[in-house]
């Protein structure tokens, strides 16, 4: 075997993977197992001679109670009257969920669940919004049943709660108490509003709502209040008051917002103050930001409708996240990182990403696209993994109208080609440079209208030979004008 | 240009109750916590693991699992979801589930123990204790008289 001539530096490198997946191929797994001394089909066979006696009663309580755990708390009171076995298994079930349930029923359970009963962990309550069409005569009003429900379940010792109402409340009080103990809240609304409260809940550390009326002082308030929050997720919640959200926390790690616009038309301003940020999650968000610190970020996916997204905004984003390990972006963010003329370089100075290890891109394997790929791998000396996704062209994001900009190579009869001679060369070069740490790269077609794409290709570098870095840059090439003509 | 795999990966070589011997990737093996903490107190170095609760039969849908898990990317959601469903429909012997589920809690396999968990459920959802008690072969071990008051005691759940 020949020695690699490859500097020491370089050697080192070996060892890690660049990986490049097309994350939508349709081909079983290209990845063949290993054969084994038994002849087990690749394809799941579960042979039905049974020998053995095992029924669903030969199952621990532990496992019992996992299954029942899984089911609405009315199917698995319901089990009860299976045999003695299952007789009071219920008792012991760590989740009380009640989707589609009767306010009695829901009442009922939590008031006639055995007090010497373990401590629930869970519960979920979906409140029914029709409930004076069923003619009840009950005088109580929705508020009180469900700040009785809250209040149960916190007796029950519930950690986690979840909430999916569908009429305008008031946020239950009993959690904002010393009392309230509960530290996953999960709040969904459908055609409602919720009263947020004056006092925040001190015991949260994860709090997820959704579709969630809010104004900003109230969300700001909440979050500053919230000393223990270490968890926000905020998805599809909405006010048209929005001017200033201020996210200011020394104890959150992990900060999702979802399909939000905050202000007329994105004008707003969302501040994020989190030092100890680790995870950030922002997808289709319109707002101007102003990132304080977020010093600490590791990882970060970021995903915006082109649409009102100016160069500059993808710039400020990209320079905040020169710093993470793990980054999930779309296909224009890291078109800024080609030297080009078509904005002002004096705008955007691309940084150095070198931290980052894995890559996410979202892609439409535009001319364009493989070029700022070309430009990030120079920019990442330590790139271990690029995962290439298809950009979703759903009618929910708006078709890109710059059509030399962004030829939709996959999806249309385009024909591929660099622009130049020249700047292959520089692509090639790049992947070359690179091929020192490449080990494998999987190239796998997507589906050319009804037909089935071809197996995924594998290619193993050889760590023996110097020559197979460039024989399969060559392949890579060759494959992918053949699948495109 | 050679199209390889590279396989100088560990094996190690597990054996059912039955005596059935597997030998698998070290990879594969250690998506069971309990074969994982063996390797790792230097069980595994010479012979065979002895799997004493498992039988061939349900150890070899188990490494099934086992590989297609270790094997896919991250990244692959999509694809081992419905390769997950084909697999317990596979499984659809109410029998081999729950050997399935024995062999998965032993093992210390959580995907695999909440995969067939959650099939469990969605058989026992929507059905009659007496079809539960017929699907699983249990027997009504209740007096009429019993069966009567445990209805009563949960009438609200019934209602």
């Amino acid at each position: 075997m020949l020695e690699p001539e490859y500097p020491q530096s370089i050697i080192v490198l070996t060892h890690s993977l660049l990986h490049i997946v097309n994350k939508y191929k349709t081909a079983t797994s290209s990845i063949s197992p290993p054969p084994t001394t038994t002849t087990a089909a690749t394809t799941p066979t579960i042979t039905t001679t049974t020998t053995t006696t095992k029924t669903l009663n030969d199952l621990p309580d532990d496992i019992l109670l996992g299954i029942l755990s899984l089911l609405p708390t009315k199917a698995s009171i319901q089990t009860s009257i299976i045999s003695r076995r299952w007789r009071h298994l219920w008792h012991r079930v760590p989740c009380l969920l009640f989707p589609e349930a009767s306010k009695q029923f829901i009442h009922r359970t939590l008031i006639l669940r055995p007090h010497d009963s373990p401590p629930v962990h869970k519960v979920f309550i979906q409140y029914e919004s029709d409930y004076e069409a069923t003619g009840e005569k009950d005088c109580r009003s929705p508020q009180h049943d469900l700040e009785s429900w809250v209040n149960c379940a916190i007796h029950c010792g519930v950690q986690e709660l979840e909430l999916e109402l569908s009429r305008g409340l008031r946020f239950p009080a009993v959690l904002t108490t010393p009392r309230g103990r509960v530290r996953v809240l999960r709040i969904t609304l459908s055609q409602c509003c919720l009263k947020m409260p004056c006092h925040s809940p001190k015991s949260l550390t994860s709090l997820v709502l959704h579709k969630v009326e809010l104004r900003d002082k109230y969300l700001s308030e909440l979050v500053s209040g919230c000393v223990n929050l270490e968890k926000l997720c905020l998805d599809q919640c909405r006010s048209n008051e929005f001017f200033k959200v201020e996210i200011c926390s020394v104890m959150l790690k992990e900060l999702v917002f979802k399909f939000m616009s905050f202000g007329y038309y994105g004008r707003g301003c969302l501040v994020i103050d989190c030092p100890n940020l680790y995870s950030l999650t922002m997808i289709n968000i319109d707002a101007k930001y102003d990132f304080k610190d977020i010093s600490g970020l590791i990882e970060a996916r970021v995903y915006f409708s082109q649409k009102d997204w100016s160069m500059e905004r993808w710039a400020t984003i990209m320079k905040l996240l020169s710093n993470v390990k793990h980054l999930a972006i779309q296909n224009w963010g890291i078109q800024l990182l080609i030297p080009s003329d078509s904005y002002d370089p004096a705008m955007f100075d691309p940084p150095f990403f070198y931290n980052l290890k894995h890559l996410e891109i979202e892609t439409d394997y535009s001319k364009f696209d493989m070029l700022a790929m070309a430009s990030l791998l120079a920019l990442s000396p330590y790139l271990e993994t690029i995962v290439l996704e298809q950009r979703k062209t759903s009618k929910d994001s708006p078709e890109h109208e710059d059509k030399n900009q962004m030829q939709l190579l996959l999806n249309k009869p385009v024909h591929f080609s660099l622009p130049s001679l020249k700047v292959e060369a520089i692509f090639i070069s790049h992947l070359i440079q690179h091929g020192a740490v490449l080990e494998k790269i999987i190239l796998s077609p997507p589906p050319i209208g009804e037909v089935s794409p071809r197996p995924p290709v594998i290619l193993h570098r050889e760590f023996s030979q110097q020559g197979n870095v460039f024989a399969f840059v060559t392949l890579f090439y060759y494959y992918f004008s053949r699948n495109l003509s | 240009m050679s199209i390889t795999t590279e396989n100088n990966e560990k094996m190690i070589t597990l054996m059912s109750s039955d005596g059935e011997e597997f030998v698998v990737e070290e990879a594969v093996a250690a998506q069971s916590q309990t074969i994982k903490h063996l390797i790792e107190d230097g069980c595994s170095t010479e012979g065979s693991i002895p799997l004493p609760n498992v039988t061939g039969r349900v150890l070899s849908e188990v490494i099934q699992y086992c590989k297609k898990h270790s094997s896919s990317d991250d990244k692959e959601e999509k694809e081992l979801e419905a390769w997950d469903a084909e697999f317990v429909k596979a499984a659809d012997d109410h029998v081999a589930l729950t050997d399935l589920m024995m062999a998965a809690n032993f093992l210390d396999i959580k995907g695999l123990l909440d995969l067939v968990a959650q099939t469990l459920a969605n058989m026992i959802t929507g059905k009659s204790p007496e079809e539960v008690r017929r699907m699983w072969n249990i027997k009504n071990d209740f007096t009429p008289e019993e069966a009567e008051k445990v209805r009563k005691e949960n009438q609200w759940a019934f209602e």
